[in-house]
């Protein structure tokens, strides 16, 4: 049954989006009567069109490319649609907490971080492939704070892996919501990716590849060139392959060293593969990288005992190979004495310290 | 401490178009007034003009109520005037008129001490002098404002902002240090935080004290932040980069220079965040209450601004910087990555810089294990730069990697290439040297002799001199040819005593004089090698060689001495330790020390060394006992062995022995023959019993031959051996058998699988030269010349001095020549005519080259050679009479009758020549041309 319902006050663009007026689907409508139909809850929306056409809508749900929306004083079961392309911008009235989840992270609350995010924006996350959305950003920083704190509760080993995979879960679920973004913010793209590296870390591998080989290639400069190529060097270390993977590591941060959320995991990834390869003296030179560019932080930490464990096992003590001593290669740093000296001078900050503590 | 790059503008929206702040007063005095509407109109108007963010236009209805309520004293009007006078201050703030703005604030904080907004006033007050670049004033008011009111975390991390643009403005550093600080501490959102971490940073990187920006690296590195978009963070970056790299402070250089945006991004990521902050303030204009908000997102979009226009007089730095990270991995030795950068940047960089990234990346490869990379990059160099500048370092390090993988087919083609491309090749005694080593391992005996004689000869003194004389020794000892050789050793011997060559070259030489005969030489050689080299790896080859001497000087017993001593040396090689095993046996045996032989073969056998052939030292037991009369014990070993090993088809000794069987069972009597018969066809019962086929196929080959063994038993026998299922299971005796008794059996299919599987199995040994002759033959018979071919080139090199390979060599010549490969038929016939072992084949081989070049119609040419047979080789009179012949043939061709008459004259007059075929067809001929004179 399809009813046409007029729309009090309708913008030029809202006016051409309720033309295609329509009850909602099936869900919505088994009800046989509007007094027997509850309010759908749904987002209040502010949408925008050529800056200047602004309506309040209530976004209530979505059928692929369609979005079904009522007005605020629509009666219950009304709805009408329109598709993404047809705003340029998209207000969610929501109330995000970013000093809040700010604060929980600075202090490695991840969990509550994420948490507060994904409260404020989980109403908006289907339809964040509506163009200049506030709760895009939000929501990406939600999922990667749900990461974060699955990596902190698997250092934790036991119940804490189960942990771990739930907010893997979560993070997953929000990067794939994220990814319909592709097409306006250049994160999109990343986002989506991000959600096939879940998977992989879940142990999904097949999914993981197979996901990820639908996504195109990034060329070098694209926002999503780094998360791509860690995104390879991931699986295909899961997969024991750690030449390859080394060298997808090395693509990722070779053109991608400003983007803190895959620069120092590509870093110490490829430093894992060197282990992996023994090639020691290079592992100990990425850790020790890793070590001083990333103090006080998660990677810090870990490159920190990586390097330890390497000087007190001695593995960097044999001199190198002399090919790689080449005689074209102009350094004489005693890298095994910088490391030492690293060491004694960070004695006291084994764990990483808060960020908002951290000395500058 | 300098901060010079840190820049402060006025936010676009607040400054006055055209207009000092005084002219925008005396603007706001001619406004018109606003009419006089009612209370509730002119607030209306208000609320509208402010939803819209129509500042202006909300002025004069907002200076209205100040002038109907301003001073009123009711209260609940009190609190509305408040709010306009809130307002009031805002507008003229968002519309840069700052005097109006101050004036109405304070009023504001006249009034309302205590307001709601008072705290954010006093700080508008405060932004009101800084934008008008009174940062003294405006210090004074921010630092009012924090004695007076009590801030959220948020307004205070905004009043240290704002006090350290203050300071910053005027490169006032020093006090800017702890606010920025604090802000980077304790701000409570990102953004600021990265602010402040990007001043710190650039302030630091300008000093040179990179140490303090590390830790501030993770801030530094978020998307949308303000260091992904300063200029100031970048170029003073880039400035530290330079610095550090110009100091060889490499690792340093390295993570600095990461810090550095490309100038494209650069200029992108402004232009996002500038389109960012942007939508923030349109969105800050839609709704009333973020005014504090509002004007930092318009302060920041006026700072992107800006940037933008910096943005755009910068050149573009990116080929540079990338070009020194690339050399900043390289130098600290960070292979992979220098490599893969180089060789992006060889694909964008301008042309002129391509090479060298090409080259460089390339030289990191090198390094890099498997070597896939560096070739694939090698080869792109060398197809691309074709004589380009590093293309002779290029090209000798492929072929050094090759090399080192020991690909010497590549090696040869890479330095071969290298050499036509690059005569003057800048390492041509290394490349020569390569391409002499990739020739011997390749076998290509000629070759290398030629390349390290052209490395000697060309290049004395270089320093592959010693490595070219040794290995020039060494291609012409594997060539057989000693009487050359010997003189490289020697010259090593002299000319590089202390070489690492010297001890393997005085072995060689002594090698070749043995070779040649020179068995006192050598002699003297080896012993003067013992008591030089008694660490020598080589000790045990040497006792063996001195061994091989005594025995062919006769001295048996100091033959058996010497090699009893090369087998005590574990790192004998097993070819040669069994050579010495069995010599010593042998001649043991020679000696009638039939005892001291057979304990020497127990010896060998209880040694159990891998390799050892056992059934063969029990074959010469047999025969020790043999030899002293005990046959019943030969043939008991002999039948115990075959019962031992007879199931293992690869031991050769087990057929060996079975043969032997036959002979000594005819020799042995009548009485121990029988028995052994017996005992063999007993054994045969059992093994087809047990299903054990290979030794069954053994024993019943050999009962073929035994007197007792019936026809009908024969032809059951064959039978049952002339099956294609036995071929797994026979061993190399066996399947000669089937491949000389299938084709009689009109199984030649199975005679080429048996002959297929000998080769297989059996590949070296003499076994499977039958086959490959088998093969071959049928080959050409089916018209197969490819695989004839094939074939008979294995046979010419795994049988390299018999008489097999001499006639592999014949028939190459003349499959080559009928497959109208001139050149290879030479060839073929020329390595014949090398080997002195084949002497009597040299006017076949002559005659057959006279023939190839008569083919080819170069009678001139064919007449020398045939020449040469009649002049040298007069003996061989069936070749004489032919050569004779076909030289007058060929002066025929070339006009010159009467010489032909001449030759013809001279065979035909030759004794001993009467009976040769050919004398007939020489008297017809040479009438014919007498007719033509």
């Amino acid at each position: 049954m399809k009813r046409v319902v007029a729309i009090v006050a309708g913008t030029a663009a809202l006016a051409a989006a309720a033309a295609a007026q329509t009850t909602a689907p099936a869900s919505a409508a088994t009800a046989t009567g509007a007094a027997a139909r509850a309010v759908e809850p749904g987002v209040l929306t502010r949408l925008v069109k050529q800056e200047k056409a602004v309506r309040e809508v209530v976004l209530v749900r979505r059928q692929g490319p369609t979005i079904f929306f009522r007005l605020t004083n629509s009666p219950p079961g009304v709805y009408s649609q329109f598709t993404a392309d047809e705003f340029d911008e998209a207000e969610f009235r929501i109330q995000i907490p970013e000093q809040a989840a700010y604060a929980d992270a600075m202090a490695r609350r991840w969990l509550n971080a994420a948490r507060r995010l994904h409260a404020a924006v989980a109403p908006a996350l289907p339809f964040l492939d509506l163009k200049q959305n506030n709760a895009f950003e939000p929501a990406v920083q939600a999922a990667w704070y749900y990461v974060r704190a699955a990596q902190q509760a698997n250092r934790l080993g036991g119940t804490g892996q189960v942990e771990a995979a739930k907010w893997l879960g979560e993070a997953q679920r929000i990067f794939a919501a994220a990814g319909a973004a592709a097409n306006w913010h250049p994160y999109g793209e990343s986002a989506a990716i991000r959600a096939w590296m879940c998977l992989a870390e879940l142990g999904r591998l097949d999914e993981a590849e197979a996901g990820l080989a639908r996504q195109r290639e990034p060329e070098i400069g694209d926002a999503s060139w780094g998360v791509y190529w860690l995104a390879r060097a991931q699986i295909l270390y899961a997969r024991e392959q750690p030449r390859p993977a080394l060298d997808a590591a090395i693509r990722s941060y070779l053109h991608e060293t400003k983007d803190v959320e895959t620069f120092p995991d590509a870093l110490m990834l490829a430093a894992q593969c060197y282990e992996d390869l023994n090639e020691v003296h290079r592992a100990r030179d990425v850790y020790y990288e890793v070590a001083r560019l990333f103090p006080g932080t998660d990677w810090g930490a870990e490159a920190r005992i990586r390097l330890k464990t390497m000087m007190d096992t001695g593995m960097t003590a044999a001199t190198e190979d002399p090919n790689i001593t080449g005689i074209f290669f102009g350094t004489e740093e005693n890298m095994n004495e910088k490391v030492l000296k690293y060491l004694k001078e960070t004695e006291t900050h084994t764990a990483p310290a808060a960020p908002g503590k951290a000395a500058p | 401490m300098r901060c010079r790059a840190v820049s402060f503008r006025l936010p676009r929206a607040l400054r006055p178009t055209g207009l000092c702040g005084a002219a925008a007063a005396a603007l706001l005095a001619a406004t018109p007034a606003w009419p006089q509407d009612t209370y509730k109109e002119t607030r209306a108007a208000v609320a509208a003009a402010l939803g819209r963010g129509a500042y202006e236009d909300a002025i004069p209805p907002l200076r209205q109520l100040v002038e109907w309520f301003g001073d009123t004293d009711k209260a609940s009007m009190r609190a509305e005037m408040e709010d306009v006078y809130y307002h009031l201050g805002l507008c003229h703030l968002f519309l840069a008129q700052f005097s109006e703005c101050r004036n109405v604030f304070e009023t504001y904080l006249k009034k309302f001490p205590y307001g709601a907004n008072a705290h954010l006033v006093a700080i508008f007050i405060g932004d009101t002098w800084r934008y008008e670049g009174h940062f003294a004033e405006a210090l004074a008011a921010y630092q009012k404002a924090l004695k007076t009111y009590e801030y959220s975390l948020d307004l205070r991390t905004d009043i240290f902002g704002s006090m350290a643009r203050c300071y910053l403005a005027e490169e006032k550093w020093g006090p800017a240090e702890p606010l920025l600080i604090e802000i980077y501490r304790t701000a409570p959102d990102p953004y600021r935080r990265n602010w402040a971490a990007a001043m710190l940073a650039t302030s630091y990187l300008k000093d040179g004290a990179v140490d303090k920006v590390y830790p501030m690296v993770p801030l530094l590195l978020q998307r949308g932040s303000f260091a992904s978009r300063s200029v100031a963070l970048n170029m003073a970056a880039l400035e530290a980069g330079d610095e550090l790299f110009a100091d060889d402070k490499y690792r340093d250089a390295l993570w600095v220079y990461r810090l550095v945006y490309p100038h494209d991004l650069l200029r992108l990521n402004a232009q996002d965040q500038l389109e960012l902050w942007r939508l923030r303030v349109r969105r800050y204009q839609r709704h009333l209450g973020f005014a504090r908000e509002m004007l930092r997102a318009q302060e920041t979009v006026s700072e992107i601004e800006a940037e933008l226009e910096a943005i755009e007089k910068i050149p573009n730095y990116d080929t540079e910087l990338q070009f020194r990270i690339a050399r900043s991995y390289m130098e600290t030795r960070r292979l992979r990555e220098a490599s893969d950068l180089f060789y992006h940047l060889y694909r964008d960089a301008p042309p002129e810089k391509q090479e060298e990234c090409l080259y460089l990346s390339f030289l990191c490869a090198v390094r890099i294990r498997p070597p896939d990379r560096c070739l694939a990059r090698g080869h792109e160099y060398l197809d691309r730069y074709r004589g380009g500048p590093h293309y002779d370092a290029v090209s000798l390090m492929v072929g050094q990697v090759y090399a080192a993988e020991q690909n010497w087919p590549k090696v040869l083609k890479v330095l071969g290439t290298a050499l036509e491309v690059s005569p003057k090749h800048e390492d041509i005694a290394e490349v020569l040297f390569l391409l002499g080593y990739a020739s011997f391992m390749e076998e290509r005996l000629a070759d290398a002799q030629a390349h390290f004689a052209r490395l000697v000869r060309e290049f004395p003194g270089s320093e592959r001199e010693a490595d070219a004389l040794y290995w020039l020794g060494m291609s012409f000892l594997f060539d057989r040819k000693y009487e050359e050789a010997r003189p490289h050793f020697d010259r090593v011997l002299q000319d590089f005593a202390t070489s690492m060559y010297a001890e393997d070259a005085l072995f060689r030489s002594a090698t070749c004089d043995y070779a040649l005969a020179a068995y006192e030489s050598a002699e003297r050689k080896l012993l003067r090698f013992l008591d030089r080299y008694p660490e020598s790896k080589l000790l045990g080859e040497a006792h063996v060689l001195l061994g091989d001497i005594s025995g062919a000087l006769g001295e048996l017993e100091e033959a058996v001495r010497r090699y009893t001593k090369g087998i005590e040396f574990e790192n004998l090689n097993v070819e040669l330790y069994n050579h010495a095993a069995f010599r010593t046996g042998e001649m043991l045996r020679e000696l009638q020390r039939y005892d001291d032989a057979i304990r020497h073969f127990e010896a060998y056998m209880a040694r159990k060394r891998e390799g050892s052939n056992i059934p063969l030292a029990i074959y010469w037991m047999g025969e020790c006992f043999w030899d002293k009369g005990e046959p019943e014990r030969t043939l008991a070993l002999f039948l115990d062995a075959v019962e031992q090993y007879g199931d293992d088809r690869s031991e050769l000794g087990v057929d060996l022995i079975l043969e032997k069987f036959v002979d000594r069972t005819r020799a042995a009597g009548r009485a121990h023959g029988e028995d052994a018969w017996a005992k063999l066809r007993a054994r045969l019962r059992r093994a087809l019993e047990e299903r054990r086929y290979t030794l069954a196929l053994r024993l019943e080959r050999v009962l073929m031959y035994d007197a007792g063994t019936s026809d009908l038993e024969k032809d059951a026998m064959a039978k049952f051996m002339l099956r294609e299922e036995n071929l797994r299971f026979a061993s190399a005796g066996v399947l000669e058998w089937i491949v000389d008794h299938a084709p009689a059996a009109n199984q030649p299919k199975l005679a080429r699988a048996a002959a297929e599987t000998l080769i297989r199995d059996f590949t070296e040994t003499d076994y499977a030269l039958a086959a490959r002759k088998l093969i071959a033959e049928q080959a050409v018979a089916e018209g197969d010349l490819e695989l004839a071919i094939v074939q008979y080139n294995i046979i010419r090199e795994v049988y390299a001095t018999s008489d097999a390979a001499a006639d592999a060599l014949m028939m190459l010549g003349r499959l080559y020549a009928q497959t109208e490969q001139y050149d290879l038929a030479d060839a073929a016939y020329r390595d014949l005519l090398g080997a002195k072992e084949w002497r009597d084949r040299w006017p076949e081989a002559l005659y057959a080259r006279g023939q190839l070049w008569m083919a080819r119609r170069k009678f001139e040419e064919a007449s020398a050679y045939f020449e040469r047979i009649y002049v040298l080789y007069g003996g061989h009179t069936a070749w004489v009479g032919k050569a004779y012949l076909a030289r007058a043939e060929c002066l025929v061709k070339l006009g010159r009758v009467r010489a032909a008459i001449e030759t013809l004259d001279e065979f035909l007059g030759r004794t001993g020549l009467a009976d040769v075929p050919e004398m007939a067809a020489a008297r017809e001929l040479r009438q014919k041309l007498e007719g033509r004179l």
